[in-house]
């Protein structure tokens, strides 16, 4: 492993599935460093799990290279990748006949860890991640939501360098969520790469230090989100949802408001710019009955406007490293 | 194999044989009702001269098909669940050997079929009074007709797209077992006869015959060694060149 090497390196990675004929990702490049979260965003089939898996060896890419610390996952005997990448997929494995406790610690002596410690790192993230009361129930017996937490806890024992999650916070409540975050943000400060799959763009806005937007295989954005949200900011949306039986008629709304307002039944959106959104939004105020509306608001870019937008506006940066 | 290996290839066998905790009772029946049916079914249409005549072949049948009901049929479909629920490739993001994988798997359905073995042979030789003496002679019957009975059934759950169809095929496979391992020789017809020497339930049966005479006899050796062959052609084939990957 080298000191100065990125903990991640994917390099003009192309992938094409035969049969179907589909480009899955093409001239995909990026690289992550150790104590970064990054995360990967995109629309369902933009090619985000087929890039995963060509990182953690599940599948070779058609051309380009990935690399971990250096070394060329392709070439590398799943043992090695394995001691490097901790990976939590979108499905369930089937091991419905495990104990939380024994799958959480079977899997950190998989990794490699003892087995007292991987009884005690076992037992402190089953705490962390409020499994306790579950922790000698078999998986098959827990809800979804349970069996993803025991994912979760699957995925960080034994303490690997790159860590990549598709999808963490699905089926779990939003209590939970905001623990897990927490405990992904620590594991990137401890230095840990992590690599986070997500549609879930507002929450993943909190740990992530940089994002790469994928569509249609090909990453259409790149950068900090702050940077990203940045070239959206000439722009600011306004809110304006009318009142359920109200007078006001929301495709009226929409056409004072703006041109191109969206419409979604109640709710009407509309980008404006920057420098006229407060005067655009008194004009209407002033010209509508304030009982007829329930919410107005003035919304600044978001880093799921930039993820919607679909890099839309939004140059990939030159050298994304 | 270091210790290390050693370590982590219990701990596979452990995950493994988890699913005794919930499915023992069905694998325990399935491999011995069915088996037990069938040699209770021929023992009672039988004349008496025949029950002497054909009784090992059919008791030492009967136990290779609880084996072959185990060692193809649920493996087959328990590793076609594992591939289609992202299992194996849960298994192949985890540090260790493919073979380490196999071999657990292989392992703990071997285990499986150890009391429906004994059981048939036990209750068999009892309907056709034969010889329970020997009956340690199962031992490396069932371990190694375990293990080259089990590639067949890892290559029908590697290759079929489902558990379903990885049923219907090892059912398939299974019933072959049966017809050209239960039915005397001297009743299947002589075109069948280069089948039963490329199958290994023919080699475990042959090596399980002499054990039901209540003798030892060396020809047993060759069979064990021919069932090991199979068992390690197969198991390379698994590990190796016929291990399911992504495109």
């Amino acid at each position: 492993m080298s000191a100065t090497a990125p903990a991640l390196e994917v390099s003009h990675v192309r992938k094409v599935y035969r049969s179907p004929h589909v480009v899955a990702n093409d001239d995909i490049s990026f690289v992550v460093h150790p104590g970064e979260a990054f995360g990967l965003l995109g629309r369902n089939g933009a090619g985000k799990t087929t890039l995963v898996k060509q990182i953690v060896g599940l599948m070779a890419p058609t051309s380009g290279e990935v690399r971990l610390f250096g070394h060329p996952v392709q070439t590398a005997r799943g043992a090695s990748v394995g001691s490097t990448v901790a990976y939590l997929p979108q499905g369930l494995p089937s091991l419905g006949d495990l104990r939380v406790s024994e799958a959480v610690a079977w899997t950190g002596m998989l990794r490699g860890v003892s087995k007292r410690p991987a009884h005690s790192e076992a037992e402190e993230l089953i705490a962390q991640l409020e499994l306790a009361s579950v922790a000698d129930r078999q998986l098959r017996k827990l809800s979804g939501g349970q069996r993803r937490l025991v994912q979760i806890a699957m995925t960080l024992v034994g303490s690997l360098p790159v860590i990549i999650l598709d999808e963490p916070t699905a089926d779990i409540d939003p209590s939970l969520r905001k623990r897990i975050w927490q405990m992904l943000w620590q594991r990137a400060r401890n230095g840990v790469a992590m690599i986070l799959v997500t549609h879930d763009v507002t929450e993943a806005e909190q740990v992530l230090d940089r994002v790469a937007i994928m569509d249609r295989g090909n990453i259409v954005a790149a950068g900090a989100p702050g940077e990203l949200k940045a070239r959206l900011a000439h722009r600011t949306r306004i809110e304006v949802v009318t009142a359920k039986d109200g007078p006001v008629d929301p495709r009226a709304v929409a056409e004072d408001l703006a041109e191109g307002a969206i419409v979604r039944g109640r709710h009407i959106s509309a980008w404006v710019p920057r420098d006229e959104a407060i005067r655009r939004l008194e004009k209407f105020m002033s010209a509508v009955d304030m009982d007829a509306l329930e919410d107005v608001r003035l919304v600044t870019p978001t880093l799921e406007d930039v993820f919607l937008e679909g890099g839309r506006e939004l140059p990939v940066e030159e050298d994304i490293r | 194999m270091s210790a290390s290996s050693r370590g982590k290839l219990t701990v596979l066998l452990w995950m493994q044989m988890a699913r005794l905790r919930t499915a023992w009772r069905p694998y325990l029946i399935v491999s011995s009702a069915m088996p037990l049916g069938i040699a209770l079914l021929m023992r009672a249409v039988m004349q008496p001269s025949q029950v002497s005549r054909y009784g090992v072949q059919i008791v030492a049948g009967s136990a290779v098909l609880a084996i072959a009901m185990t060692a193809i049929v649920m493996l087959a479909q328990r590793m076609a669940s594992l591939k289609e629920s992202g299992t194996m490739d849960f298994y192949a993001t985890l540090p260790v050997p493919r073979a380490a994988v196999v071999a657990s798997v292989l392992l703990s359905f071997a285990v499986f079929a150890l009391p429906g073995t004994i059981i048939v042979v036990t209750l068999g030789a009892l309907m056709f009074n034969l010889s329970i003496a020997a009956l340690w002679a199962v031992v490396p019957v069932w371990a190694l007709g375990s293990f080259a009975l089990a590639g067949i059934g890892l290559l029908i759950g590697f290759a079929a797209p489902d558990e379903q169809l990885a049923g219907m095929y090892s059912n398939l496979a299974m019933m072959t077992v049966l017809f050209l391992g239960i039915l005397p020789a001297a009743t299947i017809p002589g075109w069948l006869g280069p089948l039963r020497a490329i199958i290994p339930s023919t080699y475990a049966i042959n090596a399980l015959k002499p054990g039901l005479h209540g003798h030892f006899s060396s020809g047993q050796v060759g069979d064990l060694l021919v069932l090991a062959g199979f068992g390690a052609l197969s198991f390379w084939a698994v590990r190796g060149p016929l291990w399911p990957r992504s495109e």
